[in-house]
């Protein structure tokens, strides 16, 4: 049921490898070098090849390189921007960069990094995510928005408005006479980035989209037909693309979009509406100032807390119910005394039936009695700071060098987003 | 001082005011904060303003970068397909507002030049406040009479017709109709047949004295009441 994730330390050309259970690398890295590898320090290293990672972290101090997955865990590209921040304040003198997991995943299983085999798996892994993408701008648009443009309007059709979470590709259209459109797509479709002129068609005649506001976008195009130039920005996926439309977009100028968000919101000539400083962090900060362990006990915990509630409501539920029938018999009988303290028992014996079956179930579905209970960890559940004052001071530093609002500032949006300290208390 | 207005929400019907705040929340709350608030004016005499909008009989029209972002962002579907049927775009207005509100207009006029597009973008309780976009169209009859149709939810149906003016004709159709949908029933009212037609530049001058005109009324038939000074000095935090 774990999550492992790898920490790979290179100092002085030695390899020091540590693995960590319940991987959440993004956790680990915002308190610097010094405070991972005392974190990491309380175990011993790891001398086999490990298995599936869910993560990996890569320490190079010889290079002064940190490499790691675990960004795309946010998918939201201002999101990754502003944690990229925090984490080159946290670790001076470092490159830090985002790697895929099996990248890294080879470099800690010593496999060879250079060559075919790195190529042909580069290779493997781009194709992986380009078939993964949405093949037509039909199937990226779905919910049948496309406009039957044939002059019959259908009057009582049903506006059903796209929820901006499933729809997290923003694509402008900018026409010969230099009308701008703006549409809402799952995801950039492989027919609009191969240069497929039907599907640009296509897209145009989907239904008018509002401009997005930046937090419900992943990625981005545009297509520039006066000018002849496309740009796109996004994540790790969007950006592999890149060379593949500048092959099949022949003519034109094909180039990735640093500024993301705003060069699109530029090209449209919208103000757009862009995410603060707290929307980009509060996403993240949660659990980077939590310091619970999450495992398999946290987990199993708060899912037995939560069917506990769902079964003490609807037990409450039937019992109020219930007392409809007793009183409606005592009234008739005239015995409503007798009724009421019936029913009073009656409560008392589901209360403690209902306790006990708790009691028995939790027992019967604990860590211990399903073998899942892992053997205790030595070291600490995060690294940084343990004490919760001293915690929040050094992330209020951190946050403070970036030019970035407090956690004070950012409490109230912290708020309403869950994070690990909300499953345990469930 | 300046003048600022706010609706008048204690002249409201009580069962207009539950299917708004029907909108909202679930009914049985709806209806307790209706009766709260009708309660409270009983006693207490008006709801306290939370907002108010600077009446400015002769304002000046403003660019489309002048307009809220979020404005912006909400119009541009509707400005595409209105662009796509040869609307024209006439101009922009931000209001002055004062409080918890925020209201900006788009105006475009048809190629006919008898039917001006009126989109209206507001937003109450800031940034992550309740927002509307109602899009409405209007024609002039010969008489003056303003003929309208408005695309707004169905629950404010019946309040969108108390505060309609005499002198105007009003048609409400449910905000999920597509704009095109509303633009061709609009043309297809008998009464919008023979509708003056206005160039840009009048169709400007003619729409500031609509708001002329219909302040007037509202303020006579109390639909708009003034702020009091003390109320303006507690919403913008100036003496």
């Amino acid at each position: 049921m774990s999550s492992v994730a790898a920490f790979l330390f290179i100092r002085d050309g030695d390899r020091t490898l540590y693995l960590d259970r319940w991987a959440m690398t993004y956790r680990q890295l915002l308190w610097g070098p010094d405070a991972l590898v005392e974190w990491l320090s309380h175990d011993e290293p790891f001398d086999e090849e490990p298995e599936e990672l869910s993560g990996a972290v890569i320490v190079d101090f010889d290079t002064k390189e940190l490499r790691w997955s675990g960004l795309e865990e946010f998918p939201a590209p201002q999101v990754q921007k502003a944690y990229q921040r925090l984490a080159e304040k946290a670790w001076p003198g470092f490159t830090i960069s985002s790697s895929p997991l099996d990248e890294l995943t080879a470099v800690i299983c010593n496999r060879d990094a250079s060559g075919d085999d790195d190529e042909d798996d580069d290779d493997e892994q781009e194709d992986e995510d380009w078939l993964e993408r949405c093949e037509t701008v039909k199937e990226a648009a779905s919910n049948g928005d496309s406009d039957d443009d044939d002059g019959d309007d259908d009057e009582d059709e049903e506006d059903d408005s796209e929820d901006g979470s499933e729809f997290p590709a923003w694509l402008t259209l900018i026409d010969q006479n230099g009308k701008v459109r703006h549409r809402r797509l799952c995801q950039i479709s492989r027919d609009l980035m191969t240069a497929d002129t039907k599907a640009v068609q296509a897209a145009s005649k989907l239904k008018p989209a509002e401009v997005p506001a930046e937090k419900e976008i992943q990625e981005g195009m545009w297509i520039h037909i006066p000018n002849r130039k496309v740009g796109v920005w996004g994540n790790q996926s969007t950006a592999k693309a890149v060379p593949r439309m500048q092959k099949a977009w022949r003519g034109w100028a094909v180039s990735w979009a640093d500024g993301g968000y705003v060069d699109q919101c530029q090209v449209s000539g919208v103000p757009g509406i862009r995410m603060t400083d707290a929307e980009t962090l509060v996403p993240f900060m949660g659990n980077v100032m939590s310091i619970k362990r999450f495992d398999a006990g946290l987990f199993l915990g708060a899912i037995q807390t939560g069917i506990k509630k769902t079964a003490m409501k609807v037990t409450g539920c039937l019992l109020l119910v219930l007392v409809v029938p007793f009183f409606v018999f005592g009234y008739f009988a005239d015995r409503i005394q007798a009724a009421m303290l019936a029913y009073a028992a009656l409560v008392a014996v589901v209360v403690i039936l209902f306790n006990v079956i708790a009691f028995k179930l939790k027992k019967r579905f604990s860590l211990d009695n399903i073998g899942r209970r892992d053997a205790p960890d030595k070291k600490p559940a995060v690294a940084g700071p343990l004490d919760l004052d001293e915690r929040r001071e050094q992330m209020n530093r951190l946050l403070a060098a970036c030019g970035f609002p407090s956690l004070e500032e950012l409490q109230p949006a912290m708020s309403k987003v869950p994070n690990l300290d909300d499953l345990s208390k469930v | 001082m300046p003048d600022y207005f706010t609706e008048d929400s204690d002249r409201i019907p009580f069962g207009i005011r539950v299917s708004m705040f029907q909108q909202h929340l679930p009914k049985w709350a709806a209806v307790l904060l209706a009766v709260q608030l009708t309660v409270r004016y009983w006693l207490r005499g008006s709801e306290k303003a939370r907002h108010g909008t600077l009446w400015e009989p002769d304002y000046q029209w403003q660019t489309k970068d002048e307009m809220p972002a979020e404005a912006q962002s909400r119009w541009a579907p509707w400005i595409e397909e209105l662009e796509d049927l040869r609307f024209t775009v006439c101009g922009f207005r931000s209001s002055k507002t004062i409080g918890n509100k925020e209201e900006a207009t788009c105006l475009l006029i048809d190629p006919s030049q008898t039917t001006l597009a009126t989109l209206l973008w507001l937003r109450m309780g800031g940034r992550e406040g309740i927002v509307q976009n109602t899009p409405s169209f209007t024609s002039w009859g010969q008489d003056e009479t303003e003929l309208v149709t408005m695309a707004v939810p169905e629950v404010q149906h019946q309040l969108a017709k108390i505060l309609t003016p005499d002198y105007a004709e009003l048609v409400c159709v449910s905000d999920k109709k597509p704009l095109k949908a509303v633009y061709k029933q609009h043309l297809g009212r008998s009464d919008v047949q023979g509708a003056v037609r206005f160039s840009v530049e009048r169709i400007l001058a003619q729409y500031k004295q609509l708001r002329v005109r219909y302040f007037h009324y509202a303020t006579k038939s109390r639909v708009l009441r003034r702020l009091s000074p003390k109320e303006v000095t507690s919403l913008t935090g100036e003496p």
